[in-house]
């Protein structure tokens, strides 16, 4: 078996991707396992061992026609560059291609080295062009991942779901010989604090570095030693310089990768962003102190090494030096914490400590409710009701136009007003944030429409509004979840009286009735209440029951299977 | 606007404008989609400039 993992993100992804690697290595142990990065940070992958090859794309090699020759001819001498490089890997007929980049330009890489020959995870296109998050955790990516969204799952288990594995403690770790440390290198024990990210907006000041390390000294003796690239070396300098520490070791820019892996292992802990030094951490089973600020989200990329904690502050400025030095002698003391969130182990979570300000969770809970079935989170605030009814108008009024196509063809009016059905849908979510995760999971599943036959786009699109309509219904009539089973099993009781009178025309009527409770049902939960009843089953026996006129056996499933098991979930 | 820059630019303009005939003539084939990724390798290269588009189309 031969696997393709496609990386071109920056080294902390890379990082982030190694127990990914590792699994696939644990659960394919003879496959080809190739790993492509690009040129300019292919060092990250020493110390992912011999298991894996490292491919490089070529980043420089496609550009440098571009601005080298200044005539027409340097387009096709870049696209022909592209094309060599390419060849080999489009010919080497993959199994399984995981694209863990989420950009469009992986997107496309996917797509051509993949062909028509193996599984293809991750974003790739349509035959047609268009973007295409194959999986269904691409669609979570694409949909919940990203500036302002409310993810909570830590990107380490979102690459490897994406490359179908699961993963365990000792996929994290580093598996090549360590060198010495680096010269200058402190006399364990010691402290090590990241100076910059890769990232501005992540990094603490170089004054309250300069102040926490002071009080470090002072207080408890620590000596703290600072790392970063060699482009940060001025916030070093900015750092020490008349600063009057007299411990503080500089090593920002003077390690190799290597060296830096080894520098952690023998730290009692490692200070900073959310960036590689971070990761490396977790690799070598060190504990971090993540200082996390508001842009960025810490359980996607905060430490995951057991014992780790993050102080989260709304931006570096908010973070008063003395709270990040009491916190950091706290943790090496093994005081009980406060204040920070606290991970447990590698595949764990994170967990608050007295102190925390807890963020609020509806639109997390609405995340978990479409994606993994659990219940819908109740909300009384009129804005997000409101909110919520409005785009059911609209998917309502969708689902009406889209009905009226004849043929596959929709009329001129249909056009406009679909059009402006999408714009629409677009405004209420900027206006309403807390309902932006549904409204994400239906614009994924959009993009996951692929290029079909007029007809069947249009059918597609109906089943895809419809399912945003019955989501939708949840809220619309101001349901409390009582509520909610109250009026499934009214729907129930008088689909199975109609039917129980031979009232075939009648229970016709009712039936969509039914079907749309049953969808509005499955998406509270999966379950007819605590039975193993199951929503889709339901479904689907009764559309079959009815294709087949039986409506004898179907009476009966309503009366002695539904009925009781709703009657028991409403008590 | 640097040198550097400019040159990444007008090689875009000219790639977009190939693609786009391109495309009308032949739809979309593997020498679309390497002409495609050579756009976005360009992209990545100039500051600001918004991909997002190539990942947002619904039919």
């Amino acid at each position: 078996m031969k696997i393709l993992v496609i990386q071109l993100a920056r080294f902390g992804d890379i990082y982030l991707t190694w127990p990914a690697l590792r699994a696939l290595r644990r659960q394919y142990p003879d496959a080809q396992i190739d790993l492509m990065v690009r040129e300019r940070f292919v060092n990250a992958a020493i110390g992912l061992g011999s298991g894996v090859n490292v491919v490089t794309f070529p980043t420089q090699a496609f550009i440098r026609p571009l601005v080298e020759r200044q005539d027409d001819d340097n387009l096709m001498e870049s696209y022909e560059a592209l094309s060599q490089w390419l060849h080999p890997l489009m010919h080497m007929q993959y199994d399984r291609v995981c694209n863990l980049s989420f950009s469009p330009l992986s997107s496309f890489l996917t797509q051509l080295v993949a062909g028509s020959h193996g599984e293809v995870r991750g974003y790739s296109r349509h035959s047609d062009g268009h973007f295409f998050p194959v999986d269904d955790t691409s669609a979570y990516f694409y949909g919940q991942i990203g500036i302002g969204k409310s993810n909570r799952y830590h990107l380490t288990q979102v690459m490897a779901s994406v490359c179908g594995v699961d993963l365990v403690s000792e996929d994290w770790g580093y598996f090549a010989e360590l060198p010495e440390p680096p010269p200058g290198a402190p006399n364990a024990p010691y402290i090590l604090f990241h100076v910059g990210a890769s990232d501005l907006q992540k990094a603490y000041s170089s004054f309250k570095i300069t102040q926490t390390i002071k009080r470090l000294e002072s207080e408890s003796g620590w000596t703290v030693a600072l790392i970063g690239a060699s482009n940060e070396a001025g916030i070093a300098r900015q750092i020490l310089e008349g600063s009057g520490l007299k411990k503080a070791v500089d090593l920002v820019g003077k390690t190799t990768l290597p060296e830096l892996f080894t520098l952690i292992r023998d730290a009692a802990l490692v200070v900073g962003p959310d960036s590689a030094p971070i990761h490396v951490a977790a690799h070598m089973g060190v504990r971090a102190l993540n200082l996390s600020f508001a842009n960025v989200t810490f359980w996607e990329t905060g430490p995951v090494s057991p014992g780790s904690q993050i102080l989260v502050a709304n931006a570096p400025e908010d973070l008063p030096s003395d709270q990040v030095s009491r916190t950091i002698q706290a943790l090496l003391a093994d005081e009980t914490p406060y204040g920070v969130w606290v991970r447990d182990s590698f595949v764990g979570d994170y967990a608050p400590t007295p102190g925390v300000t807890r963020p609020p969770d509806f639109r997390w809970r609405l995340i978990e409710a479409l994606y993994t079935g659990s219940d819908f989170p109740e909300t009384t605030d009129k804005n997000i009701l409101t909110a919520f009814k409005r785009l059911y108008d609209l998917s309502d009024l969708a689902v009406t136009e889209l009905g009226r196509a004849v043929d596959g063809r929709l009329s001129p009016t249909a056009f406009q007003i679909l059009g402006s059905v999408d714009q629409l849908l677009e405004e209420v979510p900027r206006l309403v944030p807390e309902v932006q995760p549904v409204t994400d999971w239906f614009q994924t599943e959009r993009v996951r429409i692929p290029p079909l036959p007029p007809s069947e786009l249009i059918a597609a699109n109906t089943k895809v509004f419809s399912d945003f309509r019955s989501i939708l219904k949840v809220y619309v009539n101001l349901v409390s979840l009582q509520d909610a089973r109250e009026q499934s099993l009214e729907i129930c009781r008088r689909l199975a009286d109609s039917l129980g009178d031979w009232d075939v025309k009648k229970a016709s009527l009712e039936l969509s009735e039914f079907l749309e409770m049953c969808r509005t049902m499955s998406r509270i939960s999966p379950k007819v209440g605590a039975s193993d009843l199951k929503w889709s089953n339901v479904l689907q026996e009764v559309e079959k029951g009815f294709a087949k006129k039986d409506y004898l056996r179907l009476a009966d499933l309503l009366t002695y299977e539904i009925s009781p098991a709703l009657e028991n979930w409403v008590s | 606007m640097s040198s550097l820059e400019n040159d990444l630019r007008n090689a875009l303009v000219r790639l977009e404008q190939t693609i786009q005939k391109v495309v009308e003539t032949r739809g979309y084939t593997k020498e679309i989609a390497k002409l495609r990724l050579l756009e976005e390798t360009i992209k990545e290269q100039l500051k600001n400039e918004n991909s997002r588009h190539s990942t947002r189309a619904v039919r």
